[in-house]
């Protein structure tokens, strides 16, 4: 591995927040800035120094982190950032270090009497204009935790850093576009109650077309036994769309009593990846929802970092979760073990139960002129452990099923490189880089159709596929459940 | 006595061991008091409690997150800790007749030969291990890039310590029975005089040197090791 010493990744960084945006969401020091003019507040360094400090004295596992890396390399070439661009800052330790020098700097007594004999650094604007840089070039996946031989998790080291950068006012627009939109519409894309109805209508025209069956979606339905959340780009996207009308069709065969919500209309929480305020704020909706409806627990559909808040976050964040029950499959009375914290259960658990149990009538030869392939997307892979389960699906609904090189696939995957906020127009060249190792074992395989679960996934891998001219379709796991299951 | 002998072997000690078990407290204490907010298990990871354990040991004596990293950082660092560990056990018998006696209860004989072998070899072993992170440290330009003055101090003081000690085992006398006499007196705060080889002397203050050190510096990480393997092993 060589390195690019020009720092080649500076140049792709996010555009900023606008001030209107910055109002709405009452993020602090509402103001026009951009990354070469941050126009900080005067006293910026006081408040992230503060800030940074109620951090490492909020959260173990940040101290922890802070203290025991000793620099071995191992996570180095291991980010697809830094394997896409070469830049020594998007090695993951190099990353911490930004943030870790700072540390030791102002807060420990080696740091505070001899600074950078002791790896310390000031905290200046060069360096938090690096911050703004690389923390927002890491999409929080996790890989280089596997391959750490403590498991120190630079996603840590990424959440601290951009806390303590909008407690400043250095935001992404990125991130707050939709995190405005989201907590005043209730969703991602600012869809109105209305249009997520007609949506919903229309897929309900569509199923009818397709397979002639009529498929009712209840929508608000108090005592529903189940609230089912997906991320918003189901309603329109495309191929999300597709994989929408498959969960339809496939609780309309199984006499699901469910429902669905125009308030809770967005499982997934781009507050995630801005700060912890707004990840809570964001998450809230899900919770008081369930109540209101009164269900017993919530599905949740094919997305990644919903599942990560979802399943890792929301136990312990807008507290209690209580009033619901224990998920059980109403279908086959399984008891889903891995939701016992959380009380959602993940689409592709479900789905691999109900099939585990013969209970849905499948055609797999409806898909048979696909060679399928599935990439594993980081948040269910590595914040859920779910690895096998989509896997058991495919193979029950397509013929043909080929895994890919696991040396970038299962829990060492590298997936869409667009999380964490970096789904930007302005990260693409980046992206496009930090990919390819994921595209060339896409090609190797021989794939025709790659099958995701997860909606940024969803998003971006047509956009790659189309740039690096590998002729292959894309879809979610339950557009090709949706393809076999027998409909009557 | 000369006066710095003095210092290094009866007044040293006591503080050495107060800074080391201080410490180390204080690190562990540091990291506990804080609470653990969200979750940060790194699947996969077994879902009954004892794949849980059986998930944390394994890595915790293997190093299995390194072993699928770099063949050679895995094997370097496995030979380090493993002779390591061998070292710190030899190192009982330095304070303590008991060892020897219950294994000669247990019907071993050659107790000496097995010392001169085992920790010998571990003595060797773990000074080649050093050298080689080392100079993997210094070599390799991503690592050179990444290190701090304090990664090199860390490894220069460690190998200190072990040339200082393989020194005192190869080349001078100092015998089992003088080590035991003088840990003894200064446990029972009533200090007789060290083996007189200076090699004693300055292997002794090396190593307090470096456990004084320890506890402030990267290497804590062997504590650090055991309460994050917890953390990406609870789901």
């Amino acid at each position: 591995m060589k390195l690019d010493r020009n720092f080649a990744a500076q140049k792709y960084v996010l555009h900023p927040t606008r001030k209107k945006d910055m109002e709405t969401m009452h993020l602090p020091f509402p103001r026009d800035w951009n990354p070469e003019n941050l126009n900080l507040p005067q006293n910026w360094k006081e408040i992230a120094l503060a800030k940074l400090d109620e951090l490492r004295g909020k959260y173990r596992e940040l101290q922890l982190f802070l203290d025991i890396c000793v620099a071995c390399g191992a996570c180095a070439d291991k980010c697809p950032f830094f394997i896409g661009t070469n830049d020594p800052h998007n090695m993951p330790v190099a990353r911490q270090e930004l943030l870790r020098s700072v540390y030791r700097r102002y807060f420990t007594t080696a740091g505070k009497l001899f600074h950078g004999l002791a790896g310390g650094r000031e905290l200046d604007e060069d360096l938090i204009r690096q911050w703004y840089v690389y923390f927002y070039q890491c999409s929080q996946c996790r890989r280089c935790a596997v391959f750490c031989p403590y498991g120190i998790d630079t996603a840590v080291f990424t959440m601290a850093a951009r806390e303590v950068m909008s407690a400043i006012g250095l935001t992404p627009r990125s991130l707050t576009e939709s995190i405005a939109k989201c907590e005043i519409v209730g969703n991602h894309m600012g869809m109105q109650p209305a249009a997520m109805l007609n949506s919903i209508s229309f897929a309900e025209q569509e199923i009818k077309e397709e397979t002639g069956v009529d498929v009712h979606v209840p929508v608000n339905k108090k005592g529903a036994e189940v609230f089912f959340l997906v991320p918003s780009a189901d309603y329109f996207g495309e191929p999300h769309w597709h994989t929408f009308k498959g969960y339809l069709k496939l609780f309309h065969r199984i006499g699901l009593d469910y429902t669905m919500s125009t308030y809770a209309s967005e499982g997934g929480n781009f507050g995630t990846w801005l700060n912890y305020e707004h990840m809570k704020k964001l998450n809230r909706k899900i919770t008081a929802e369930a109540r209101r409806l009164g269900v017993k627990w919530i599905l949740g559909g094919e997305c990644g970092h919903m599942w990560r808040v979802l399943h890792s976050y929301m136990g312990t964040m807008n507290v209690n979760s209580d009033f619901l029950e224990e998920p059980v499959s109403p279908v086959t009375g399984t008891h889903f073990r891995i939701a016992q914290h959380s009380k959602t259960v993940h689409i592709c658990e479900f789905t691999a139960d109900l099939i585990r149990h013969e209970k849905i009538p499948l055609d797999p030869g409806k898909n048979k002129e696909f060679k399928v392939t599935f990439s594993d997307s980081c948040n269910p892979a590595r914040f859920m452990g779910l690895i096998e389960e989509p896997r058991y699906i495919l193979r029950n609904v397509c013929p043909n099923y080929v895994e890919l090189d696991p040396s970038v696939n299962r829990e060492r995957t590298i997936c869409c490189t667009a999380g964490g906020g970096l789904l930007a127009d302005e990260t693409l060249p980046l992206r496009l880089r930090a990919i390819k190792p994921k595209i060339d074992a896409i090609r190797e395989s021989q794939a025709n159709f790659l099958a995701l679960i997860c909606a940024i996934d969803k998003a971006v891998y047509p956009e790659y596929l189309k740039h690096y001219d590998l002729p292959v379709q894309v879809g979610g796991v339950h557009e090709l459940v949706s393809n076999a299951l027998v409909m009557t | 006595m000369e006066p710095y002998v003095v210092a290094i072997a009866w007044i040293l000690p006591y503080f050495t061991i107060a800074i080391f078990v201080g410490g180390l407290s204080f690190k562990s204490m540091n990291w506990l008091r804080r609470r653990m907010l969200v979750k940060w298990a790194l699947y996969p990871v077994p879902t009954s409690g004892p794949g849980r354990i059986e998930c944390l040991l394994v890595e915790i004596f293997t190093l299995r997150s390194l072993s699928k990293t770099s063949k050679g950082l895995w094997i370097g660092s496995l030979t380090f800790h493993a002779a390591l560990i061998l070292i710190i056990l030899g190192h009982i018998r330095v304070f303590s007749a008991a060892p020897d006696y219950l294994m000669k209860q247990a019907g071993m004989t050659s107790i000496d030969t097995l010392s001169l072998v085992a920790g010998g070899a571990a003595g060797l072993a773990i000074v080649i291990a050093a050298v080689y992170l080392l100079a993997r440290r210094v070599s390799i330009p991503y690592v050179r890039d990444i290190s701090t003055v304090s990664d090199y101090l860390d490894i220069l003081l460690l190998m200190a310590v072990f040339m200082s000690g393989d020194y005192m085992r190869f080349f001078s006398r100092v015998t089992l029975d003088e080590t035991r006499a003088f840990f003894m007196s200064l446990a029972y705060f009533a200090p007789r005089p060290p083996p007189g080889d200076p090699a004693f002397i300055l292997h002794f203050l090396v190593a307090q040197i470096f456990l004084m050190y320890l506890p402030f510096s990267k290497l804590v990480h062997f504590l650090g090791q055991l309460v994050n393997q917890k953390i990406v092993v609870t789901a």
